[in-house]
């Protein structure tokens, strides 16, 4: 059966269409038509465009299953939608910090990429970008989460909350402890450059 | 500073893709609200979610062909010296190297590397003239030291980076999904750069690597090359992105010389599998 057979107007917002999607299970075709887009550049900017488009696919399968429970105050999916995914990329972890850990040696050109020119010189400006990665592998993963989602994904404190199922009190020093690990890696170069070579 | 403003520059440029480009994903959702359970769950077992991943990146590598700058002869010519490199290697002496040895590397610039085989002891590098002598921490029980200089200023959390990987794969296909977490052939060119230039690769792995290198858009080969230590080299490139990288082979065995990436490149002079730091083979 297809949405269009339904005859029925389509809900103004997410959770009367996920409550409808309970009787009417391809209703939830309508949730994917409005989040997937964002949901798979997320994932995307995580993890890499190989994996972001299955992990879409299973976020929103997750998503599916759960509907049951979603919490129907909250007229806008989108902070479940992100939470969903958030803990998928928790189970790729290593892929992310991998990503990270190969911008942090590699740098951002091959040519830059030989630790013999990185023992030599590095660009202040490489060194930087340098330095916030391996700032960002080296934060605990649920610090990162918060981090990223306000950063990349331009959440609200309190959306934050709702997609990590945490107060907005703990999204808020969770924040607090990844910028101020991002400002220390931006303050102390002599410190993180010493790594770059180390990691070579 | 900004630092928010900082970590926004770090996001990886992705494009939002249409709601036709996301079919695939769309249909697998499609099919669990129409069965009215959870069919789809086995598509999603990590060996088949692999494979999938794989065809996707293969899918984005043939759309990204048309950086043809040596010519289709060429790209075919450069596929080939990697595939006949590949043959070439499964002929090398095959050693399994230990968790407490270390990689041995001379480049033809002087500089030495002791890498650690399992990440966890302190590795070295050096300037052939003895200066510039730094320790590469090891990390232990998820703790590094950071240094600087020859000074410990403390200690932050990482996971061991092996210089050996046992579990690198041994069949090409695997190989290309392991080198394309991204999907892009350019991460993947990074990838191959990082694992030949420093660390080591088993001779199986190795061939499976120049197989999958086989795959990068755009390749093209370059004969009567010399490699960073003048040596006469067959040199296959690509470029994707705006980014070059290379690999240079012996004109004659096909033997692996070195890496090409621009000023960085790096000409391999040995490599060996050492017990201890500071120890030459």
């Amino acid at each position: 059966m297809s949405r269009t057979e339904q005859h029925a107007p389509e809900p103004a917002d997410d959770a009367g269409v996920i409550e409808r999607s309970l009787r009417i299970p391809e209703q939830f075709g309508v949730i994917f038509d409005r989040h997937a887009p964002y949901i798979h550049r997320y994932l995307a900017r995580r993890l890499g465009t190989a994996v972001a488009e299955d992990l879409t696919a299973e976020t929103f399968l997750v998503a599916f299953r759960k509907r049951d429970r979603y919490d129907r105050e909250r007229r806008d999916a989108r902070p479940w939608l992100y939470g969903i995914a958030t803990n998928l990329v928790a189970q790729h972890r290593r892929d992310e910090v991998r990503q990270f850990r190969l911008h942090q040696v590699m740098g951002p050109a091959p040519d830059e990429s030989c630790h013999a020119d990185r023992v030599a010189a590095i660009a202040t400006a490489q060194a930087t970008r340098q330095e916030l990665h391996t700032a960002l592998a080296t934060l605990s993963s649920a610090d990162r989460d918060a981090l990223l989602l306000v950063a990349w994904e331009q959440l609200t404190y309190e959306e934050v909350a709702a997609a990590l199922g945490i107060p907005v009190g703990t999204v808020r020093s969770r924040l607090n402890r990844a910028r101020r690990k991002v400002r220390e890696a931006l303050g102390g170069s002599d410190l993180t450059t010493d790594l770059e070579e180390e990691s070579s | 500073m900004d630092d928010m403003r900082m970590v926004r520059e770090l996001m990886p440029d992705t494009s939002l893709r249409s709601l036709d480009e996301l079919a695939a994903a769309r249909s697998t959702l499609d099919e669990a609200m129409g069965g009215g359970k959870p069919a789809a769950r086995r598509r999603f077992a990590p060996a088949i979610w692999t494979t999938a991943a794989l065809a996707a990146a293969i899918a984005a590598v043939v759309v990204l062909a048309p950086d043809t700058v040596g010519g289709p002869t060429s790209e075919a010519e450069a596929a080939q010296v990697l595939r006949d490199a590949a043959a070439a290697t499964l002929t090398l002496p095959d050693v399994e190297p230990r968790g407490n040895q270390f990689v041995y590397q001379r480049s033809g610039d002087g500089a030495e590397t002791w890498l650690s085989v399992d990440g966890t002891r302190d590795g070295l590098v050096q300037r052939a003239d003895g200066t510039d002598k730094g320790v590469l921490p090891g990390c232990r029980d998820g703790k590094r030291a950071v240094m600087k200089g020859d000074e410990v200023i403390g200690s932050e959390s990482c996971t061991p980076e092996p210089a050996y990987n046992p579990d690198l794969p041994t069949d090409p296909d695997a190989m290309f999904a392991y080198l394309n977490p991204n999907g892009d052939a350019n991460s993947m060119g990074k990838d191959i750069l990082y694992l030949m230039n420093g660390r080591y690769v088993r001779p199986q792995s190795r061939a499976a690597l120049f197989e999958a290198a086989a795959r990068i858009p755009g390749l093209r080969v370059v004969r009567d090359g010399l490699d960073p230590a003048d040596r006469p080299a067959i040199q296959v490139m690509w470029s994707t992105d705006g980014k070059s990288g290379g690999i240079f082979f012996d004109p004659d065995t096909l033997a692996y010389l070195g890496v090409w990436a621009g000023k960085g490149s790096s000409a391999v002079l040995r490599v060996a599998i050492v017990d201890t730091v500071g120890q030459r083979p």
